[in-house]
């Protein structure tokens, strides 16, 4: 069934039609809701509170409209007005990047240096204010532009290349802090 | 392009969010600039990286829609417009705007129109002093939709005695009633079908008609004005009441 059809029967009342929309998009909100709260905890609450708010808001959908682009912008509007000061928030759960003993070993340095730059980036992420990490993480985990980021949050095109840019270079400045080689 | 321009452009130009023809001269730039080219080396490098640490291809854990189902049976129904009830609401609605609607009433306009000797004949109501000529005019834009003319009679000498609606044979009409010297005197208006003139004789004066009818010393004379039609009914002359009426329009 399309998602045009399930949104509809969804709109009629019909929770188990929701349901289904959400179990196709699950996984997209989940991805956008750990980026912004930086632990599997904190993204699996967001991720339960953006689905439930697009259940909620679900008549307001315009059915002949694509599902997921609305399911984003619910998502975005949930993870800004989340609460900052959750203290689950700060406690990272960076994915820790595990060198592979069986390869070589500047290949294992290689690896090494990537997890290390990976967890400065994402550091640097979670300090970074939340309607701009909140579009870093649209940009590089959803994959929108800048237009498309601008159409689905309602945020001018000029201010988010502005943010954008903003964050990224926060991120290029963590990237480039610290040692970037591993003495053996 | 500027080597300045160009490296304020690369991270957009490596994003590849600029517009075709920024994108172009960056590229041309680019090309002959060995510095700037480095810088768009590191550039992309860099976003790489922060490509690479930022996006993630966790899963959503496996009972996500298990507990938002548990979820939604915890939380009010989201309000929904019931589009099935739609047809009864329009129609609710449509009864409560007919019945402030201004009422043209089919049966009154089929109804035989007043003849000027109906008039005259009419029985004259009993005035009613509280009724004044702003609830009059009231009346008549209620119940016929059309505006009510105010006579000057007082500036002729007369004096209001009291107004009243009346439903004569059928019809709605507003009656105020004056004394002008000694002569009692009734001012009625009523929609235009609501008075028939036909065969009735008429004078023109500053290209207005009055139409004239008199009988057993009661003069009537009428006349129209804009979607009405007006009448002065009194026990006189039926020129001198002509010469008045026309001095009131």
């Amino acid at each position: 069934m399309s998602d045009h059809e399930l949104a509809k029967r969804a709109q009629r009342g019909d929770s188990d039609a929701f349901a289904e929309l959400a179990h196709r998009y699950q996984h997209q909100v989940y991805r956008v809701a750990y980026r912004f709260g930086g632990s599997a905890d904190r993204a699996d609450d967001l991720c339960q509170d953006c689905l439930l708010r697009a259940y909620c808001q679900i008549a307001r959908y315009d059915s002949q409209r694509p599902f997921l682009p609305w399911l984003m912008r619910v998502t975005w509007n949930v993870c800004i007005n989340a609460k900052a000061g959750d203290p689950r928030r700060r406690e990272v759960d960076i994915e820790q990047v595990e060198p592979n003993l069986t390869i070589g070993r500047e290949e294992t340095e290689n690896t090494v240096i990537a997890g290390l730059e990976k967890q400065r980036v994402l550091a640097a992420l979670e300090t970074l204010p939340a309607d701009i990490r909140m579009l870093v993480v649209m940009r590089f985990v959803s994959g929108m532009s800048f237009r498309e980021i601008s159409e689905q949050t309602g945020v001018k095109l000029p201010t988010v290349a502005f943010r954008v840019s903003r964050g990224i270079d926060r991120l290029r400045e963590a990237l480039l802090e610290g040692p970037s080689v591993i003495e053996p | 392009m500027t080597c300045r321009a160009t490296r304020s452009y690369l991270v957009a130009y490596t994003l590849g969010e600029l517009d075709r023809r920024t994108e172009q001269a960056v590229t041309s730039h680019l090309a002959v600039c060995r510095g700037c080219d480095l810088h768009a080396t590191a550039t992309r490098r860099e976003l790489a990286a922060i490509h690479d640490a930022v996006k993630t291809d966790l899963m959503a854990p496996a009972d996500t829609i298990e507990r938002l189902q548990t979820r939604i049976t915890t939380v009010k129904t989201p309000l929904r417009w019931p589009w099935k009830l739609a047809p009864v609401f329009a129609f609710g609605l449509a009864a409560l705007a007919f019945s402030f609607w201004p009422k043209h009433d089919a049966a009154i306009s089929e109804t035989p129109a007043l003849t000027l000797s109906q008039l005259i004949s009419m029985e004259v109501p009993t005035p009613k002093p509280n009724m004044q000529p702003v609830r009059a005019i009231l009346s008549m834009k209620h119940d016929t939709g059309l505006a009510m003319v105010q006579p000057n009679l007082a500036a002729l000498g007369g004096r209001y005695l009291g107004g009243c609606c009346l439903h004569v044979k059928g019809h709605h009409l507003v009656a105020l009633q004056y004394k002008v010297g000694s002569t009692p005197m009734m001012f009625v208006q009523a929609p235009k079908r609501t008075i028939d003139l036909v065969g009735a004789p008429g004078v023109c004066n500053k290209g207005h008609h009055y139409y004239v009818a008199a009988e057993r010393g009661r003069a009537a004379v009428s006349w129209e004005s804009g979607d009405s039609r007006c009448a002065l009914i009194a026990n006189m002359d039926a020129d001198a009441l002509t010469h008045l009426a026309m001095r009131l329009d």
